[in-house]
């Protein structure tokens, strides 16, 4: 035999396509240009292309947006824009996620562990219901239903009590899917336990 | 022992970003071209003339626009969630690329909760701010797929490498697995959606349990937007000595009976509104053109319709050609069966295909060229 690599001894191939051939770069490396194979100079010259041109068409697009705002009068002024991006910013970053923080770590200690997924699933649903109907709910809460009255099509419904029934139908439904799932853990286990193991 | 809390959930792992992060790219993608076209629908540049047809076009391109604005809410919670830690990196800035990648998030994240939080609060019509809605909302649009456009660029190698490693089911038993949490997202935008796209999916009312309006509440079974009493036309639009005023070459002035005793069509068309809830109503009236030909308009003439409604930016509203002398354009008299409700537009309303509703202008008082 020459000297030719044997196929199943010698190196991997390095394919582009194989994850795990390539070790996952930090964000640091990403911004740096990637060191690669002669084989791969012209896909990642492409993929630069691609990504320096994506990266352009968004800086033309926040262009775009700066002058709708300083060119929009009053419509859109920043004065009247920019504390509602601030605003929206600081309730999801300072409020919302640490509250999440919070109550996922209150989770960890309160709720038992087998029915732990069941309760963080259906939070998640039921936190995500309530962020939709809260602007409905809060104003019929304000106004009354009496007062809704000027417009009888606008908010129609009674949200506060559809909201209540909606998280409590999930809750209903997870209940039954958790002691279903609980049941066929435990008969599955006593099963295990009567059976003798082969050797 | 109770410890302090740690933000090292296995949940939060870029696998779980890239595959949430994807979904709610194409959100955005949809949000946005939906969004335009509604922007070009109401500002109409001098190179586009929208088509008439299809007649269900406004109502398809808006409904997604909302019901795809409704379903970014549990997505961009998750994806928020998954790379929460990151907000509280150390150092939080390390070189100058990496500052103005962490700008471009902050750009990008705080454009996105503006678009969904604004978007929610003008669908159950609650207006808390100073500025113009609709300007607002369009500006901040462009900022945020522009923001999201650099953002992917800078990330795409991650988010490659990221969906292409599958997801697997760690933790078992403990709590939510990382698979558990992108079906829970999924679910989660089911039952946001499912609760809500009532408002303009014909069948699924029943369920629009958290919808702001539902298609057959209202008079003569279709919601209004404006009332008469909020557009102060009240008084105006009951007066006996109500005419209508069609400023062509051979002025004409129309009374209801005059109106009626012209050649009657019946239309099925859908109001479509902006806030993203829709209706279909058989409309009955005289045809646009039937109108523009008896005052000698010229074939092909930019029309523009004026209401009772002195002020405000809807008062008015422009047609182009086509839409103008589209057959099914009515000056409706009538809704389901009877007389046009005053809310509807009594005593006459402009009806037409693939249009937004604010103008579809109602209380109409003058026919004229542009």
């Amino acid at each position: 035999m020459t000297d030719a690599p044997d196929p199943g001894t010698g190196p991997a191939p390095h394919l582009s396509g194989d994850p795990i051939a390539r070790p996952t770069r930090t964000p640091d490396q990403q911004l740096t240009r990637p060191i690669q194979p002669p084989d791969q100079q012209v896909v990642g010259r492409r993929a630069a292309i691609a990504r320096w041109t994506c990266g352009g068409i968004g800086v033309a697009c926040l262009v775009i947006a700066v002058r709708l705002v300083l060119d929009g009068g009053a419509g859109a002024a920043p004065r009247a824009v920019a504390p509602w991006l601030v605003a929206v910013l600081v309730a999801h970053d300072a409020v919302l996620a640490p509250l999440t923080l919070a109550a996922g770590w209150a989770a960890t200690r309160v709720v038992p562990a087998g029915v732990r997924a069941a309760v963080q699933a259906w939070s998640l649903v039921s936190a995500c219901l309530v962020l939709v109907a809260a602007p409905l709910v809060v104003r019929q809460l304000r106004a009354g239903p009496a007062q809704a009255g000027a417009n009888p099509s606008a908010e129609p419904l009674d949200y506060p009590r559809n909201l209540a029934v909606t998280i409590g139908i999930a809750a209903l439904a997870w209940a039954i899917c958790v002691t279903a799932l609980l049941m066929v853990r435990t008969t599955r286990r006593r099963r295990a336990r009567r059976a003798p193991r082969s050797a | 022992m109770i410890r302090p809390p740690t933000i090292g959930s296995p949940l939060r792992d870029v696998r779980v970003t890239a595959r949430v992060g994807r979904a709610l790219g194409v959100a955005v993608g949809i949000c946005f071209a939906t969004g335009l076209l509604s922007h070009l629908h109401q500002h109409p540049p001098m190179w586009l003339s929208i088509p008439p047809t299809p007649a269900w076009g406004y109502r398809l391109s808006q409904g997604l626009h909302v019901a795809t604005g409704i379903a970014c809410v549990p997505l961009v919670l998750v994806k928020l969630f998954s790379v929460y830690p990151k907000l509280v990196q150390w150092p939080p800035v390390r070189s100058v690329p990496h500052a103005l990648e962490r700008a471009a998030i902050a750009v990008l994240v705080a454009s996105t909760l503006f678009e969904v939080t604004t978007g929610l609060l003008n669908i159950a019509q609650w207006y808390p701010w100073s500025f113009f809605f609709p300007q607002a909302h369009y500006a901040v649009a462009w900022a945020l797929v522009g923001a999201l456009l650099i953002h992917l660029a800078i990330k795409a190698p991650v988010i490659v490498a990221a969906l292409r490693r599958p997801v697997d089911d760690d933790r078992e038993g403990v709590g939510l697995t990382r698979r558990g949490l992108l079906r829970t997202t999924a679910l989660a935008t089911g039952a946001v959606t499912i609760t809500t796209v009532g408002q303009t999916l014909p069948g699924l009312d029943g369920l629009a349990v958290l919808a702001p309006r539902r298609p057959g509440i209202g008079p003569q079974g279709v919601p209004v937007n404006r009332t008469a009493q909020a557009a102060g036309v009240r008084e105006a639009a009951t007066d006996p000595d109500w005419v209508l005023e069609i400023a062509g070459p051979t002025p004409l002035r129309l009374s209801r009976a005059a109106l009626l005793a012209l050649p009657q069509v019946e239309v099925t068309l859908p109001i479509a509104c902006v806030e993203g809830w829709s209706a279909q109503g058989r409309w009955g009236g005289v045809r646009l053109t039937e109108v523009l030909t008896l005052a000698g308009f010229p074939p092909g003439s930019r029309v523009r319709v004026r209401s009772l409604e002195r002020r405000g930016l809807y008062s008015s509203s422009t047609l182009t050609t086509a839409q103008a002398g589209h057959p099914t354009t009515l000056l409706a008299l009538r809704l389901n069966g009877s007389d046009l409700a005053l809310d509807h537009g009594y005593p006459v309303r402009l009806i037409a295909p693939n249009r937004p509703g604010v103008l579809q202008t109602k209380w109409l008082a003058r026919v004229e060229t542009t």
